[in-house]
């Protein structure tokens, strides 16, 4: 499903290189539940937007899907991560001016759908996060934990294959992490989705399968 | 693109009212100067026009020689060339009217007994016979004003009328009064007859004609006589059709065009410049929503073509507006503009030129047109803002004293909304501990 060889990034930055990866080689199967840990700066967010196609590695070769992400041509991988890549972030990146439901519906919109079609999509994927209610609230009538859940459903607009959380809870406080991270479980477990999870927290990589350390650019240990 | 043109642009716009009034500004001005400037500039080519055909009666070619004029001995040359019919020998000017400041009258000095031949004149008087004809001859302070003239200066038949002619002051009489019909309708009626030797003596024209009009026998061709003619006058004068000298006097206010052109051009440069800057602003304050939206999936040109439509709609409307104040502006302007173009070129009778789906098709196509240029460097910006943007800046920021005010009152608001609904307030679930150890408050740019 996903498999990084020797993948290495280097940004420049005031005249000098600096390296967030130096080579890191991994494979994520279909459907597993992955936490990636490590201090800060050791890599793991760049690590999380190569695999999501948001950024290019430098050198090695990164494969999702079979295809190699670095490679693609701008437009391929902005679909790619439409159709097969889920994101979840720390600071949520709702759009302000739009309702739960909107946000929910955008990713479709986006896609040409029907403005009925999407928003019919959308409230099932909120059902799904228990945020139907709150479907025409704007964000900042929501609290963290429900900006959150919006974000997951958006995140499972196309029902992509890969869900991408950078520090989900991070901004949660530990009752509204605990109930993300359940809900990315089940996401997990019901449709196969694999999840792959920033994290900071203890807590968070126990619910996943497998934990991938990372520090200084390198994978350092790996607990199952 | 129209759901996200009504999701997210139409939602941003109406949170950010007074950027979009300042977009709408900047388009309608630039629209409205055009849009002003192309009536005018129309309204002055209709009104030469149409005060060189009430000049020229019935004449179809006319023969003058510039400022310098016709020498007077030419006329039985001109008159006796075979093919032509009448030919009516004028001088004219523009005197001043002593004691009526900014009051000029269109003087023509005609020969009575040959120009009603090409010219309509109606006199007010019932009986203005040969005999009265003769008395007006007689006389050299003889004059012939409008009725509208006379009204207009409180001056009836048989009063004096003091001008300021090449002579120094002279007073005239009121000897007959004109209908305004025909030639008598220029420059709002401020038009008066003399017969043509009194005239040459008050313009100090003496053995010369402005200009000779002419008319032709039945069947003759208006190029043949004209060349005969101009043969005839081996360059001592030129033979131009009427609308020709209209052209020429058209001529002569290039530079005034040209200078409303460059005003036109300050206004679309005004214009862009807003646009430009609105749309700048609004891509530079939208870039993480940008990054959001590319990173769900939304492709450059669609990012690209979507703040260029934003733009778009922008100008359309603005541009509508910019019509309608287009029109009103030219309508304010002309009276101004005919003043300018009376005391630098020629008095002329200004007719204000209509609305036309021209100037809407100018309108909506400079408005368009500047809008899209102003949005394609912005929008080229907005294309190269990284999905990773989305990822880089933190929507959950410590807020100020002012933020922290404002976002108070929206937490408030948005947990009067939760209770209302009965929903669960969920105290705490938007304090966090920042990494500084403050507390931090959602603030959604």
């Amino acid at each position: 499903m996903i498999r990084c060889i020797d993948v290495c990034k280097t940004y420049r930055q005031g005249g000098n290189d600096i390296t967030a990866l130096a080579g890191v080689s991994l494979e994520i199967a279909k459907g597993s539940f992955v936490a990636i840990m490590g201090p800060s700066g050791s890599g793991k967010s760049t690590l999380m937007h190569l695999i999501g196609g948001l950024d290019r590695p430098t050198s090695g070769d990164l494969l999702v899907h079979g295809r190699l992400i670095g490679q693609m041509a701008d437009d391929q991988v902005t679909l790619f991560r439409r159709y097969k890549i889920g994101f979840v972030f720390q600071f949520f990146n709702l759009l302000p001016t739009l309702t739960a439901l909107e946000n929910v519906a955008l990713p479709l919109v986006l896609d040409g759908r029907s403005k009925a079609e999407s928003e019919e999509r959308a409230q099932a994927l909120l059902m799904r996060t228990g945020l139907d209610k709150r479907r025409n609230h704007l964000p900042d009538e929501l609290s963290g934990g429900e900006i959150q859940r919006v974000a997951v459903a958006r995140a499972l607009a196309f029902n992509p294959s890969i869900l991408l959380a950078d520090e989900p809870t991070g901004n949660l406080d530990s009752k509204n992490g605990e109930a993300i991270l359940a809900l990315l479980k089940e996401i997990n477990r019901e449709e196969n989705c694999t999840v792959v999870v920033v994290t900071h927290s203890q807590e968070a990589a126990r619910y996943g399968d497998r934990t991938i350390f990372l520090r200084d650019g390198r994978v350092e240990k790996e607990h199952c | 693109m129209l759901a996200l043109l009504n999701s997210i642009s139409w939602r941003h716009v109406t949170r950010h009212r007074l950027r979009t009034a300042l977009t709408f500004f900047g388009i309608a001005l630039g629209v409205a100067v055009i849009v002003a400037i192309a009536i005018v500039n129309r309204s002055l080519t209709t009104s030469f026009e149409s005060t060189i055909d009430q000049i020229a009666g019935k004449a179809v070619l006319q023969v003058a020689n510039g400022e310098s004029g016709i020498a007077e001995s030419l006329y039985p040359v001109i008159r006796d060339t075979p093919g032509i019919r009448d030919a009516a020998a004028a001088v004219e000017g523009f005197l001043p009217v002593l004691g009526v400041p900014g009051e000029r009258l269109y003087v023509y000095g005609v020969d009575f007994l040959t120009d009603f031949a090409i010219r309509e004149h109606q006199f007010s008087q019932a009986q203005f016979g040969f005999d009265q004809a003769l008395d007006f001859i007689a006389n050299p302070d003889s004059i012939a004003v409008t009725e509208s003239f006379a009204r207009r200066l409180g001056v009836p038949l048989g009063a004096r009328l003091t001008l300021l002619t090449s002579e120094g002051q002279r007073q005239f009489t009121i000897r007959a009064l004109l209908k305004e019909q025909g030639t008598a309708k220029v420059f709002g009626g401020s038009f008066a007859l003399m017969d043509l030797p009194a005239a040459q003596r008050v313009f100090g024209k003496e053995g010369k004609l402005d200009i000779v009009d002419l008319t032709l026998e039945p069947g003759e061709q208006i190029g043949t006589v004209q060349q005969r003619l101009a043969q005839r006058l081996k360059g001592a004068a030129e033979v131009e059709r009427p609308k020709k000298r209209g052209e020429q006097i058209e001529l002569l206010l290039t530079s005034f065009r040209v200078g409303l052109f460059f005003v036109s051009l300050i206004a679309l440069f005004v214009g862009f410049f807003l646009i430009y800057n609105t749309v700048s602003v609004s891509v530079i304050q939208r870039k993480r929503e940008i990054g959001t939206l590319r990173c769900i999936g939304m492709r450059r040109s669609e990012l690209f073509r979507l703040i260029v439509s934003e733009a778009l709609i922008l100008a359309l409307v603005g541009s509508i507006i910019g019509a309608l104040l287009g029109w009103l502006l030219a309508r304010a302007a002309l009276v101004a503009v005919g003043e300018t173009v009376g005391n630098l070129f020629s008095l002329v009778d200004l007719i204000a030129g209509n609305f036309t789906v021209n100037d809407l098709a100018l309108a909506l196509g400079s408005g368009v047109a500047v809008a899209l240029l102003a949005a394609l460097f912005p929008a080229w910006q907005a294309m190269r803002v990284s999905p990773l943007e989305n990822a880089r800046q933190a929507a959950w920021r410590p807020a100020g004293r002012q933020g922290q005010a404002r976002d108070q009152r929206r937490r408030e608001a948005a947990r009067g909304v939760r209770q209302a609904a009965g929903d669960d307030v969920r105290a705490g679930g938007d304090r966090r501990e920042a990494p500084d150890g403050g507390v931090t408050t959602p603030v959604f740019p």
